[in-house]
């Protein structure tokens, strides 16, 4: 399909608001912003310094995000960063923000809106397919593949990402869950704080949530993660990608998934990433799993033992059997 | 009771290529305040400083609480 001009090009889904009502999509001009950061809400504050940026933004409905995605469709997205959160995901949307050729969003707060906007499944398919659209226009003439990073609770909605996209690669990243859980307990992220998601999507009653520990509920959380990405690894659409398999993994394994041409100018872009922090490249990267696990309380591992255990060991056997796969 | 000034110019500049290269162009805060006050008055509409800094107080006030 050509492209038409539309009044919005030139301008990015930034949140979705008004859930429980009607909802209206915000917008802010990003013409010559490159989204590069660790997370596409990073290069909205950035783009948002910008006073024109700030002060002249666009709301429209889901009427104008259909259009726009008719008139003006983005790249189709061709891989989806999957992950159990704490675990080198970063690092791998990062590497292929690296590549100019290759377009990355990374966790944007829009495509968790339209998964949570409370229509049927049908209507989230469509919101999901034009919001993705909105996210896919290209950044520079020569970008092609288009990676989305999704936030680590958007496993739960595997079944909808993929009905959506159907033709994408979808890889899951995992790593140790205790290295996991002691990152989590040192600093929740969005998933992992009681309430902020409902408690059923990770099995739970309001009454189990409110009276669990913070090791159960965050490992609760995890599990209810990997037990979805076991289940489509199981069906065939996921690759199971393990944090010690980073970052080699990410040109031997992810890139070719992906449709992405990795040559020594690649490698060493990618080599450059892996040597600093993927969330704060301004300090250099510091292997910490050590660290973790010594730090890991006796509740941390037994939480980890009652709820996260056997699952994590259920994605390592699929995983290693994938690759003793002739 | 008419609209917001700020607000009217808003739905204009939006669809106006012109006047968001000229704006985007201000070097900075106050150069932007000036252009704004500009490009209203090209199209008729009086905005006056303390309403674009307020719009923009308003914008990163908004942006902040977004989680709240």
């Amino acid at each position: 399909m050509t492209k038409r001009s539309h009044a919005l090009q030139g301008w990015t889904p930034i949140a979705v608001e008004g859930a429980g009502g009607p909802t209206a999509i915000r917008w802010c001009f990003t013409e010559g912003v490159e989204f590069d950061d660790p997370f596409f809400e990073q290069t909205i504050d950035r783009c948002l310094r910008d006073p024109f940026r700030l002060l002249f933004w666009r709301e429209t409905g889901f009427d104008a995000l259909a259009e726009f995605a008719s008139v003006s469709p983005g790249l189709r997205p061709t891989g989806f960063i999957f992950h159990m959160s704490r675990c080198g995901s970063t690092l791998l949307a990062q590497m292929f923000a690296r590549l100019p050729a290759v377009l990355v969003m990374s966790e944007p707060p829009t495509v968790d809106g339209v998964l949570r906007s409370g229509v049927g499944d049908r209507e989230r398919v469509d919101r999901l397919r034009w919001m993705i659209s909105a996210l896919g226009q290209p950044r520079r003439v020569e970008q092609a593949p288009f990676v989305v990073k999704l936030d680590a609770w958007s496993i739960l909605d595997f079944a909808l990402i993929r009905t959506a996209f159907p033709d994408a690669v979808c890889v899951f990243v995992y790593r140790d869950p205790i290295e996991v859980l002691v990152s989590q307990l040192a600093r929740r992220g969005y998933h992992t704080i009681p309430g902020t998601l409902p408690p059923a999507w990770f099995g739970l009653s309001a009454g189990e949530m409110e009276s669990m520990s913070p090791e159960h509920y965050c490992a609760a959380a995890l599990a209810s993660l990997c037990e979805s990405a076991l289940r489509a690894a199981r069906a065939n659409e996921l690759t199971l990608i393990h944090y010690r398999m980073l970052p080699g993994a990410v040109s031997d394994t992810v890139a070719p998934l992906f449709g992405i041409d990795v040559g020594s100018a690649e490698r060493a872009l990618f080599a450059a990433v892996a040597e600093r922090d993927a969330k704060n490249p301004v300090i250099p990267f510091v292997a910490d799993g050590v660290e973790k696990r010594r730090r890991a309380s006796p509740a941390a591992r037994a939480a980890v033992d009652a709820r996260l255990g056997a699952v994590y060991e259920s994605l390592e056997h699929h995983r290693r059997g994938d690759h003793d796969r002739p | 009771m008419g609209e917001d000034p700020l607000e009217e110019l808003r739905r204009l500049v939006v669809d106006d290529a012109r006047a968001r290269d000229r704006l985007l162009s201000a070097t900075d805060r106050d150069a932007f305040v000036l252009e704004v006050i500009e490009v209203g008055g090209d199209c008729g509409i009086e905005v006056s400083p303390v309403e674009v800094i307020e719009g923009l107080r308003g914008a990163r006030r908004r942006r902040s609480e977004r989680w709240v």
